[in-house]
């Protein structure tokens, strides 16, 4: 059974930014949310790493928190390439925008994507998370 | 020589006044006759007319008949219709359909229709001016709606990652993790400050008065270095200097420091974090003709494919946290302004080696 809850979940962090990264992995540490995290910094990375353990259920990240502004692959980048993922990649996880942007295009378009649960501001406030479960 | 002449294609089916428009203004328009709308069409296929002046009364095709495929066709021109007074149903056709600028009474006065001709003329090129002017005013539009997207991003995301940072500190840190703290906070700061520089010059680069004076370059290099050395990395880098200045060099010295100050700092912040020999080598040549500049470095370089894409704004080459995407795009402006030149290689070590050669005027 796929973990629905943010708590003792496994993250996937997509940002280019290493400082970020470190924010949300140990703000997720601080408040116990995660059980794993996988952090990766550029999109296309993370999205090799889901084709190749499509096949894993347990590979599988619960939550995915995405970037928007990368460089190479952006997060609406990333978002065209995940939709043609397996369902079975899709349906086992939940994702989210984690972003410092206040463009209204940018909330439009997020809001828009079927696989995107919810845009969420840097940095990362578990209480906003946990608003959606 | 060029003739620039109003275009002009007169249509009508009485050759007698083909030949008399003709024989009229002939010297002060480029004119073309037509003996019906058919034939007019065949004209309009392969010149472009900026006035077409037609007869209504034609057998086969009328005046407003033929104006409509005209102005289907051919929106830019302005059109003349000729017609009798007595002729209403026409002339509310000739403009709800045609389109037309303007009718006059036939046979036409000669200086009325000189006039008519002139006016038309004149709406053209406004208009032709006005269309020119609405693209230009979209493009720069679309530009600045980009630009203020992706400057009030770069403008926010380090502050946020500062404040992620408090975030983290917030829930208490023994000496140590707090000096890491402050090292992170201190390099998005300094992420910020660049950034704002970049927007500063980019302005600056913007500037019409660019005067020409004597530029020192080995001075001009070391401010450049004094101004970045308070950067996290600018300790364990060795920079070697080579001079050959021959020539008194003069060009617009703050373009000069803004394209310097570019590939310094960028050449400083890219560096291999695990490498113990970072280096710069900075070489600068003068003649008579132009200073020459090398700027190379043993950094983290970047994808061959990513090169050709360095100098556009907003580009920003893959993992290389601390690009603004702006700065080598005002060292491509401020290159291109001074008529000079600028090119990248990767070199041997994995870094780049810019190149830069740029005119020496006085003036």
């Amino acid at each position: 059974m796929k973990n629905h809850d943010y708590l003792n979940a496994f993250y996937m962090c997509v940002d280019d930014n290493q400082l970020d990264i470190f924010v949300v992995v140990k703000i997720l540490e601080l408040n116990k949310a995660a059980s794993k995290t996988l952090t990766y910094n550029s999109g296309s990375e993370a999205l090799e790493y889901l084709k190749a353990n499509a096949e894993n259920e347990k590979l599988i990240p619960d939550i995915i928190l995405l970037d928007i502004q990368m460089p190479g692959m952006n997060g609406f980048e990333f978002l065209e390439e995940y939709a043609k993922l397996p369902e079975k990649i899709t349906s086992a996880s939940t994702l989210f925008l984690l972003s410092s942007t206040i463009d209204k295009g940018d909330q439009e378009k997020a809001l828009a994507d079927p696989f995107v649960k919810a845009i969420l501001s840097k940095p990362l406030n578990v209480e906003e998370l946990r608003g959606y479960f | 020589m060029k003739d620039n002449k109003v275009t002009v294609l007169y249509v009508d089916d009485e050759e007698e006044n083909l030949n008399s428009f003709m024989a009229t203004f002939r010297r002060e328009y480029n004119i073309s006759t037509a003996i019906s709308g058919v034939e007019g069409l065949k004209k309009l296929e392969s010149k472009e007319y900026q006035v077409i002046i037609s007869d209504q009364r034609m057998p086969s095709m009328t005046g407003v008949e033929f104006f409509e495929i005209v102005t289907a066709k051919y929106p830019k021109a302005i059109k003349i219709l000729l017609t009798g007074y007595s002729d209403m149903e026409a002339a509310i056709a000739a403009i709800n359909k045609g389109g037309v600028y303007q009718f006059l009474d036939k046979p036409w006065d000669v200086n009325l229709l000189k006039i008519t001709i002139d006016n038309a003329y004149q709406k053209y090129m406004t208009e032709s001016v006005l269309t020119e002017k609405i693209a230009a005013l979209d493009k720069a539009n679309q530009e600045l709606s980009r630009f203020v997207y992706s400057v009030s991003h770069e403008l926010r995301a380090p502050l946020m990652s500062i404040l992620g940072i408090v975030n983290i500190a917030g829930f208490g840190a023994d000496t140590e993790k707090l000096m890491e703290y402050f090292g992170m906070i201190g390099q998005s700061v300094e992420k910020l400050d660049i950034f704002i520089r970049n927007i500063i010059e980019y302005h600056q680069n913007k500037k019409i008065d660019a005067s020409h004076s004597e530029v020192n370059l080995e001075k001009m290099v070391d401010e450049i270095l004094g101004s970045i050395s308070n950067y996290s990395n600018f300790g364990s880098v060795s920079i070697i200097k080579d001079y050959r200045i021959e020539e008194t060099f003069y060009s617009t010295p703050f373009r000069v420091r803004i394209i310097l100050g570019n590939l310094l700092s960028n050449a400083v912040k890219f560096q291999r974090q695990d490498n113990p020999d970072k280096r710069i080598r900075i070489s600068v040549e003068t003649d008579k003709k132009e200073a020459r500049f090398t700027i190379e470095d043993n950094g983290s370089g970047v994808r061959e494919e990513d090169k050709d894409k360095l100098f556009r704004m907003f580009f920003k080459a893959q993992n290389n946290n601390s690009g603004t995407g702006i700065g080598l795009y005002i060292v491509k402006e401020a290159v291109d302004l001074l008529k000079g030149s600028v090119s990248v290689e990767t070199n041997i070590e994995g870094g780049l080696t810019f190149k830069i050669t740029i005119p020496n005027e006085k003036s």
